[in-house]
């Protein structure tokens, strides 16, 4: 296992003071990682997006391209049905974010006061951790972490 | 008959909408990568859902669409047995007995589990056939791109190899596996959006089911709506050319669990996942969608059969093949055509990207690490893993202006996969299960293995034995290469010294470290391994049903 300590990256080579900075960094990384990454809004987004261009195009389909496509207005019914689909990952996403505990006010404070960042995988697999080193910071970002959306 | 699609500025624009957000993801991703194993197992991070889809994703490259609508149209339902037999009994074994030796054991590669059951030697072997057979697959995929971009956009051959391969080396050079991942899981709703409009639309076409059976029974001699019937052992008269023999135990056995369970372009999807549970469900959960893909390509290969004059002809074009870019052009218009026109560039590159991130990590992990530079800081192998991301996508545009050379591409994989996979999937299974097997015997194995597929291919294409169909032949040398593997992996240790008992904690059968299996989240009855195994291997069972 391939694993940082939090000193690495120290500048002043103080341990302690590395840690705090880091966990502050960390705190504020996984928040935009967990929206950055968070696969549900992606899909949600690019399906929004394509099922609105395919539907105003089905709404204007001429008979000729309906015929084309053995007479069913394939971009119209494709189109809303990607508009269920975006709505269905985009309240999946917002219902039960994935940054969820990151957003709790405080979160900073306790993250800067925490006790040390687990380092590495073992953190990521503590549902209850609030710290977390950089790797498990951005992947509970990533992955869920607690509030684990998917099976 | 032209193929070339009638595309307009909409379709273009939804085209490069996807490609905005494949890049997107992969600079979002470059931001948190602190660590190569952030980079090449995504810091064992992601929820089994996103994996288990990402699993599936691995496999559903444009190759595997486009090829398995061909043999839709070519041998009708008997295709359903790459799906049901030919994969999900192999995906289940994975995620319930083998994942929790290659979980548990904390490996970051395939062939370092080999390092670790056996010895150097036999590691080498296998990361080095490994690299080589990933480097050449990846070529493959990036040349059908090109060919297909040829095909309907009119794109000169070399200009589509450079612009996917710059896209991909894009995304997997920045974001690494994690990129890799969240791509994949993209284009399975991509294509997914594209497969099934086209198949609703074909099917209503030649009304519906019970008219698209009337369509092309009237067209194909051969009886292409049952599973079974003609498979009998001495009196093989089904279009597939093989009996009972060749597709449970070459192709369900041998190819499949090969194919599945030991190819690290898709075990590497489940190393990745957050924990030993959903390492476990990955397969599983990509198991269910495995068993439903065959609607939406089988059934647009049956379509285009019954619609399509002289598909499978000599006419230019007309190659089985192109069953999916000539239904396309057929029934699209613009605006699903470009929906259509993306999923299939993005199952491309995702089959190139899969092989790109498992070859990456290969020769970071097995190959420089222990045997060229050792010791080194993370940072350096970080840094490496990109160096190796870039001539690794290099090699594949050399490798895929080979493929150009050869005029059947799924031949040339079907024999990729034989040689090496067959007697991979024997030595794992021998070891895992024997803990008498001596570490000599891996390599020994492994060795003869090779030799034997090697010998079957050509003493079939010689002429000097007749393995029936280009299929039968393909089920029976993938046999051969794990009997050949099997009696010199027992001969040999018989012979040689075994591994000490202490040091196989952790690999063989009844060793496995599981202890964070009992995590919380074994919790929900849902989330067990075994009730989604259960499952899907019903679901398999039931639906078989409809087509004995």
């Amino acid at each position: 296992m391939a694993e940082r300590s939090s000193s690495d990256a120290s500048p002043t080579g103080d341990p302690l003071i590395a840690q705090s900075e880091e966990a502050e960094i960390d705190a504020r990384r996984a928040a935009r990682a967990a929206n950055l990454f968070d696969v549900r809004r992606l899909i949600g987004g690019l399906f929004l997006i394509y099922g609105v261009i395919l539907t105003i195009l089905g709404a204007g389909e001429s008979d000729a391209s309906i015929a084309k496509s053995a007479d069913i207005n394939i971009n119209l019914y494709s189109g809303i049905g990607m508009l269920v689909l975006a709505a269905l990952f985009l309240a999946w996403a917002f219902l039960r974010p994935l940054s969820g505990a990151l957003d709790e006010p405080g979160e900073d404070d306790r993250s800067v006061t925490g006790a040390p960042a687990p380092a590495g995988a073992d953190a990521a697999a503590q549902p209850g951790s609030k710290t977390g080193s950089r790797r498990a910071g951005s992947n509970r970002g990533r992955a869920g972490g607690k509030r684990d959306p998917g099976t | 008959m032209n193929i070339r699609l009638n595309t307009n500025f909409v379709d273009y624009a939804i085209l490069a909408i996807y490609f905005v957000a494949v890049l997107g993801i992969g600079f979002a991703a470059k931001r948190y990568i602190k660590t190569s194993l952030d980079y090449f197992l995504s810091g064992r991070s992601l929820p089994a859902w996103i994996t288990g889809l990402a699993f599936i994703s691995a496999n559903l490259g444009a190759l595997e669409i486009l090829g398995m609508a061909a043999n839709g149209a070519q041998f009708g339902t008997y295709t359903l047995h790459y799906y049901w037999i030919g994969a999900v009994p192999a995906m289940v074994f994975l995620g319930i007995v083998m994942m929790p030796f290659y979980y548990g054991s904390k490996v970051r590669s395939v062939p370092e589990y080999l390092r670790l059951r056996f010895n150097k030697p036999t590691h080498l072997f296998n990361a080095i056939s490994f690299a080589v057979a990933t480097v050449l697959i990846a070529g493959v995929n990036l040349y059908a791109l090109a060919l297909v971009l040829k095909l309907m956009l009119g794109w000169p051959i070399l200009l589509g190899i450079v612009v996917a391969a710059a896209v991909v080396l894009g995304y997997i050079t920045l974001g690494g596996l994690s990129s890799a991942i969240y791509n994949e899981v993209l284009q399975f709703f991509v294509i997914l959006a594209a497969l099934i409009p086209l198949t609703i639309v074909g099917l209503h076409k030649v009304g519906g089911w019970s008219g698209l059976q009337d369509k092309v029974n009237a067209k194909s001699k051969a009886d292409l709506f049952h599973t079974w019937t003609g498979t009998g052992v001495g009196h093989v008269a089904n279009p597939l050319g093989a009996s009972w023999i060749p597709i449970v135990l070459g192709l369900g056995f041998v190819l499949s669990f090969g194919y599945w369970t030991t190819n690290f372009a898709e075990v590497q999807r489940a190393l990745s996942a957050k924990s030993l549970s959903a390492a476990r469900r990955t397969p599983l959960i990509g198991a269910f969608p495995k068993a439903l893909i065959p609607a939406v390509t089988i059934i647009p290969g049956l379509i285009a059969l019954a619609i399509i004059p002289g598909l499978g002809g000599k006419g230019a074009n007309m190659d089985y093949n192109n069953a999916i870019p000539l239904l396309m052009n057929q029934f699209l218009p613009n605006g699903m055509l470009g929906v259509a026109l993306a999923g299939l560039l993005a199952a491309f590159m995702a089959g190139v990207a899969a092989n790109v991130s498992a070859f990456n990590t290969v020769v970071t992990y097995d190959i420089w690490e222990p045997y060229i530079r050792s010791g080194r800081d993370d940072d350096y192998y970080l840094r490496f893993g990109r160096i190796a991301t870039f001539t690794g996508i290099l090699i594949g545009i050399g490798t895929a202006l080979i493929a150009s050379g050869y005029s059947n591409i799924m031949d040339y994989i079907q024999l990729l996969f034989s040689f090496f996979n067959a007697p991979l999937f024997a030595t794992f299974i021998i070891g895992m299960f024997w803990r008498r097997m001596t570490p000599w015997a891996g390599l020994a194995g492994l060795v003869a293995g090779t030799a034997g597929a090697a010998a079957a291919h050509y003493a079939s294409t010689g002429g000097l034995i007749d393995l029936g169909s280009d299929q039968a032949a393909a089920f029976w040398g993938a046999m051969v290469a794990f009997g050949a593997d099997a009696i010199v992996t027992v001969v040999v240790s018989m012979f040689t010294q075994p591994k000490p008992i202490e040091e196989l904690q952790g690999l063989v059968y009844g060793m496995a470290n599981t202890a964070d299996a009992l995590s919380h989240e074994e919790e929900a009855w849902y989330r067990k391994p075994s009730v989604l195994a259960i499952g899907v291997l019903a679901m398999v069972v039931v639906l078989s049903f409809f087509f004995i």
